[in-house]
């Protein structure tokens, strides 16, 4: 490996070291914004590079911590087992992701453009009813709790949470280079030719969006248990699912780095409207006006705004500046 | 099940059907003609009715003149809408608009449902309920008794459907926006304004949107946080009825309003709203044609 | 013969020729990388009838199609009646009298006859619509009688007529017409270029492209052939029948 691609890794250990050096608070800060790199950077993965809008990108996230606080709380072997149950549990809701994106894709990926859009929305909307009309199982509006000896410490979930940032952003990298990656572009750009170069459509999308829902589904096991409590709006929220987009738009959609850029401004932008400022208006609205001003304005994100770079322009999946309708024929 | 009771609930499916058709239809006329994928569709109903609760109960005006000064307004709305948000995307191939409008509209959906929800809870009431409740008598038909405000809406829609269907079939304006979700290259050719189109199916639509709303909670009560899902219902039963097609989005809303309404009744009215994004999912996977190409004429 | 060759344009008679008519001087046109006409003029005065011909791909659809003003063009000028016509949209062009007849007639197919032709009417434009209406009824009397037929239900020549008929509502100077003869049959052809020839006498230019060449030379002054985007050969018809390339290349199809 050449000394410019290991570069990253040196912020990457100096921000290992973070809870052992930087105040509570600001761990905490870079927790979540950790957290939403990994959504952001897993949204991208087909929203950047396949132009296909997952709006449901939390589903996954709140399957890993339904699934991983389920099992802790009706498997008593694993709550005996205490953190090694808790890994366990963890990777299961990992796991759990991973298979329903498998099945998912099969009725979702027939889905384009739109219509995949509104499918995987539709489908967040289906699991928030689901979870809410089975009190039972899930606990409905009150939500689940995990016992203590269950708990994260804000230290593992800082590195847990570092660790899937890197690697979703590691595995969007290698993608961006791989022969994977390039079959992804040739799909976005052009499915038929694609198609006669002999590239299967399907199963590239597939393992694409099971590579996305991975570590998000890992993402919401490690958010569960080191909050120890989850509920529907917290790990299924509709704001858990349009973040990732926010911040991949604002980073610039299709660019390795752009996720990271998106989801520090992003969380800046939230502790700034949580902490020190008095708006008149709720933070949703916010982030819903930043979500209309950014598509109108900058369609590519600020990463592309400010390289320019040629590469940006080809990866991004957002809208190309206006130009005619395609012809019909020739 | 008794007859009476299988009567009252048809008579509930068929309101709550024709509410969901209206709705739908002038999402489906967006779709069809400007391409436009209006996520925060549902959220200009709840605007409809929030806005109608706050002209009946709040300042005493009757229901009808409240929904007349509800729909004219909303032609306003429309009409800014159109000229802010969707102006920038004139002239971007079909499928740009389709995939910027959904990020567009989806981000104003959650900023108006956000603030909505936060005045309203400041400034009207903590717990948010739309809802109009019209003296209206009740009547019996037969053994069943109907209520006066259902059958008021029912009427409504009735009406305000027939309006459409003139507007769309008897106007210059309605048939080239019906030519323009037919052919938009033949459009193009002959000389027709798509801008033109876009601009009175926007503003038509959005009122009729809020319009919907306000019939809506005459029937059913809403909160502010119930926009997406409307959208959902309204984007459900035009692909299932044919984007664009009046007729199609009818019996499509018609359908999932008595699906909802026996599902409600023999399952707990928690599953109610899950009967039609099941549908939704069907109807994505089985006529992705219809709703791609729009030709479910 | 590649320099201008002047016909004597009927019914032009004693105007400022310099303004008038459809002028295209040095038109390129590309699809992203694709150019597909590399350098074209041509001029269509008031009145005259022009063929443009050439094989499959030559570009004369999209010459078409950026007269209309559906695709812009990268380089070159048209002007029509002596106005620019660059960025202007094609709504602005059917108001100044041009008329396209598409490939593939893109009619509104769900809609009935008499709706086609009433939204090719341009609201102040030439006669009212009853008028204009009427008219096209006396040109194509079988579009009167199926007028309450739903416009995807006509067979390939009542289509045809129908789009026509749709661009003749906006009362233009100028038609240009795209393979008007493609998939019907030689005797409903021979019916179209009729119709068409009346058309032209009225007074009214056409610009036809065709790939089948003797209809088209048969009615049209002058042509122009068009291969791999550029105009490769014109002059009056009755010389280009003759020429021994066009003899070859396409009137042995």
């Amino acid at each position: 490996m050449s000394v410019r691609r290991a570069l990253p890794a040196v912020p990457l250990l100096l921000l290992a070291a973070g809870p052992w050096i930087l105040p509570r608070d600001l761990v905490t800060a870079l927790l979540f914004t950790f957290l939403l790199i990994t959504l952001a950077s897993n949204y991208d993965l087909l929203g950047g590079f396949l132009g296909l809008y997952n709006l449901g990108q939390a589903s996954f996230f709140g399957l890993g911590a339904y699934v991983t606080f389920l099992l802790l709380l009706r498997v008593p072997l694993l709550a005996a087992l205490g953190p090694a149950g808790s890994t366990v549990a963890a990777l299961a809701g990992g796991a759990a992701a991973a298979i329903s994106a498998v099945l998912l894709a099969y009725p979702l990926l027939r889905l384009r453009g739109a219509y995949f859009a509104v499918g995987t929305f539709a489908l967040l909307l289906l699991l928030r009813l689901t979870v809410d009309n089975l009190p039972q199982l899930t606990g409905g509006s009150h939500g689940l709790y995990v016992s203590a000896q269950h708990y994260l410490s804000l230290r593992a979930a800082y590195l847990l949470t570092l660790s899937l940032a890197a690697a979703s952003l590691l595995l969007n990298a290698l993608l961006a280079s791989s022969r994977l990656g390039m079959a992804m572009t040739a799909v976005r750009e052009n499915e038929l030719a694609a198609a006669a170069a002999g590239v299967d459509r399907f199963r590239v999308q597939q393992v694409a969006f099971v590579l996305g829902a991975t570590p998000t589904g890992l993402a919401g096991a490690v958010f569960g248990l080191h909050s120890g409590y989850i509920d529907v709006s917290v790990v299924l929220g509709i704001e858990r699912s349009l973040f990732p987009v926010i911040a991949a738009m604002i980073g610039g959609s299709g660019l390795v780095w752009g996720p990271v850029v998106g989801a520090v401004t992003l969380r800046a932008i939230d502790v700034a409207l949580k902490n020190y400022m008095q708006l008149p208006v709720p933070a949703p609205a916010i982030y819903g006006g930043i979500l209309v001003v950014m598509s109108l304005t900058m369609p590519k994100g600020i990463l592309a705004g400010l390289t320019r770079a040629p590469q940006a322009a080809a990866r991004s999946g957002s809208p190309a500046p206006p130009r005619p309708a395609r012809p019909r024929t020739r | 099940m008794t007859l009476p009771l299988f009567l009252e609930l048809l008579v509930g499916g068929l309101v709550v059907g024709g509410l969901y058709a209206l709705m739908a239809f002038s999402f489906s006329l967006i779709l069809a003609t400007t391409h436009v994928l209006n996520v925060a569709h549902g959220v200009f109903m709840v605007l409809g009715a929030a806005a109608s609760t706050l002209l009946v109960r709040h300042l005493g005006l009757g229901v009808v003149p409240a929904f007349g000064l509800v729909a004219a307004g909303f032609l306003l709305v429309g009409m800014i809408f159109e000229a802010v948000l969707l102006k920038p995307m004139a002239g971007r191939a079909s499928g740009e608009v389709l995939v910027s409008s959904i990020l567009v509209t989806f981000g104003l959906a959650l900023a108006l449902e956000a603030m909505l929800g936060f005045y309203w809870a400041r400034h009207v009431e903590p717990q948010p309920i739309f809802a109009l409740h019209p003296r209206i008598s009740s009547f019996a038909l037969g053994d069943v008794v109907v209520s006066g405000p259902r059958a008021t809406v029912l009427g409504i829609v009735a009406v305000v459907v027939g309006v459409l269907h003139l507007l769309l079939t008897r106007t210059r304006i309605g048939k080239e926006a019906r030519a323009v979700a037919q052919n938009l290259a033949g459009a193009l050719v002959i000389g027709l304004n798509p801008r033109r189109v876009s601009r009175a199916v926007l503003t038509i639509g959005i009122a009729a949107a809020a319009l919907s709303g306000g019939l809506f909670v005459m029937a059913i009560p809403l909160n502010p946080f119930e926009g997406l899902r409307l959208t959902m219902i309204a984007f459900t039963v035009s692909a299932a009825g044919g984007v664009g097609n009046l007729p199609g989005a009818l019996a499509a809303g018609i359908a999932l309003g008595l699906a909802e309404v026996f599902t409600g009744f023999w399952a707990g009215p928690i599953w109610s709203p899950m009967m039609s994004l099941l549908v939704l999912f069907a109807v994505l996977l089985l006529r992705p044609a219809a709703i791609l190409t729009g030709q479910g004429r | 013969m590649r320099e201008p060759h002047r016909s004597e344009p009927h019914g032009a008679r004693g105007r400022a020729p310099a303004a008038r008519g459809l002028k295209i001087r040095g038109l390129q046109v590309r699809y992203g990388e694709f150019v597909v006409v590399q350098d074209v003029s041509l001029t269509v005065a008031p009145g005259e009838i022009v063929a443009l011909l050439g094989p499959n791909g030559a570009g004369k659809t999209t010459t078409l199609r950026a007269v209309h003003g559906i695709i812009p063009p990268v380089d070159g000028e048209i002007t029509y009646e002596g106005r620019a016509l660059h960025g202007m949209p094609t709504h602005e062009r059917v108001a100044l009298g041009l008329g396209l007849v598409p490939e593939g007639r893109e009619l509104f197919p769900g809609m009935t006859v008499e709706e086609n032709l009433e939204l090719g009417h341009v609201p102040g434009r030439g006669p009212a619509l009853a008028d204009s209406l009427a008219d096209v009824y006396r040109l194509f009397p079988l579009l009167r009688e199926r007028r309450r037929q739903q416009a995807g239900t006509l067979s390939g020549g009542e289509q045809q007529m129908l789009a026509i008929g749709r661009a003749l509502m906006a009362a233009p100077t100028l038609l240009m017409l795209d393979e008007p003869s493609l998939g019907l049959a030689p005797r409903i052809v021979d019916l179209l270029y009729d119709t068409l020839r009346l058309l032209g006498e009225r007074g009214l230019a056409l610009l036809i492209v065709e790939q089948y060449v003797h209809e088209a030379l048969a009615l049209a002054a002058r042509g122009y052939v068009l291969e791999s985007g550029r105009i490769v050969l014109h002059g009056p018809s009755a010389q280009l029948r003759e020429h021994p390339n066009l003899q070859q290349t396409y009137l042995s199809v």
